[in-house]
């Protein structure tokens, strides 16, 4: 609990000047990124509340850390490779052709479905018109053999046969 | 001639764009990943993806493009990281950090979750300010103040139990 919370202190910023109002603001206090208003605010917390102190030093120590982590970070390049520039910029330049690299497989699994798909049309639609029965009235059509006769009666492409005979 | 005229202008504006980009998103990248040739990966993948549907709109390179480029990446970042851990779950190799304290300290800091990474690499390693972290990340600055102090909150936490702090 912080001391101007403990010692009874009258404090006219009763609602900014809590612990849990102060301690987000210290990284931004500490950076100066806070406005004058808020930053006097701060400070003045700060000079009275032990526990914001000991917050604000473990703030400080942490940034210290992270800052030498980073300078000591292995140097990367600041450049992209000459392949990766090309690839970039033949994607610039080639927005559909890029697109088409990039899903490939999707494609490839359209294709292979519109193949067969057309395929199978073509193949009925060929089918359809080689062998499929005449269409039109359906007709009787009479086949003498020795004595017997049989009648059929249906859509056949018998009717061409009998008709082609004299 | 005129689709010549135009894809060369084309070409050299993804160049500028590339040139003004490539050091900051690296970077970032890199402080993410940690890995020199994933960072390079993640870039790539970025630019590919941002930059070729918005090329050809007039205003190109428009206002908010590095804000974009940088969710872009860390997306991009995001994935890569994922994919390296279902790699590393099967078994393979993958590079852990030596015991240096600079080296412990990053691996803290990648092990925050990825909203609280991000604005620790933006606020404290690349030095931006609240509004350009908010016009990246899309949270409001009041978050963000929040977020970052939690984080180093956290990060001190673990830097006191890892005996560095």
């Amino acid at each position: 609990m912080s001391e101007d919370k403990t010692n009874g202190e009258p404090r006219s910023e009763k609602k900014i000047m809590r612990c849990e109002d102060i301690q987000p603001l210290l990284f931004d206090y500490m950076s100066r990124e806070l406005g004058e208003g808020r930053a006097a605010i701060v400070r003045e917390h700060l000079r009275k509340c032990k526990t914001c102190q000991v917050v604000a030093k473990d703030i400080q120590a942490t940034l210290d850390l992270l800052h030498t982590a980073s300078k000591a970070e292995p140097k990367q390049t600041e450049r992209l490779t000459d392949k990766r520039r090309k690839k970039i910029v033949w994607a610039f330049t080639h927005p559909v052709m890029s697109w088409m690299a990039k899903h490939m497989f999707f494609i490839s699994v359209i294709a292979a479905i519109i193949t067969i798909i057309s395929v199978a049309a073509f193949m009925r639609f060929m089918l359809e018109k080689h062998f499929a029965p005449i269409k039109g009235k359906p007709i009787t059509v009479i086949i003498v053999n020795r004595g017997q006769t049989n009648m059929i009666q249906e859509t056949s492409n018998i009717q061409s046969e009998v008709q082609q005979r004299p | 001639m005129n689709k010549d005229s135009h894809r060369d202008r084309t070409e050299k504006k993804a160049e500028a764009v590339i040139c003004e980009y490539e050091g900051p998103l690296l970077r970032y990248a890199m402080q993410i990943l940690g890995d020199n040739s994933l960072a390079q990966d993640a870039v790539e993948k970025a630019f590919i993806q941002l930059c070729k549907n918005r090329i050809k709109e007039t205003d190109f390179p428009y206002e908010n493009l590095s804000a974009e480029l940088y969710r872009a990446v860390h997306n991009a970042a995001v994935g890569l990281i994922f994919r390296k851990k279902a790699v590393r779950d099967r078994g393979r190799k993958i590079p852990l950090a030596s015991g240096k304290p600079e080296e412990e300290v990053m691996r803290i800091v990648r092990e925050l979750d990825f909203k609280e990474q991000q604005i620790v690499i933006f606020k404290i390693f690349e030095q931006k300010s609240n509004l350009e972290i908010s016009r990246i990340t899309g949270m409001n600055e009041e978050t963000i103040v929040i977020l970052l102090y939690k984080s180093v909150i956290k990060i001190a936490a673990r830097l006191k139990k890892a005996g560095l702090l």
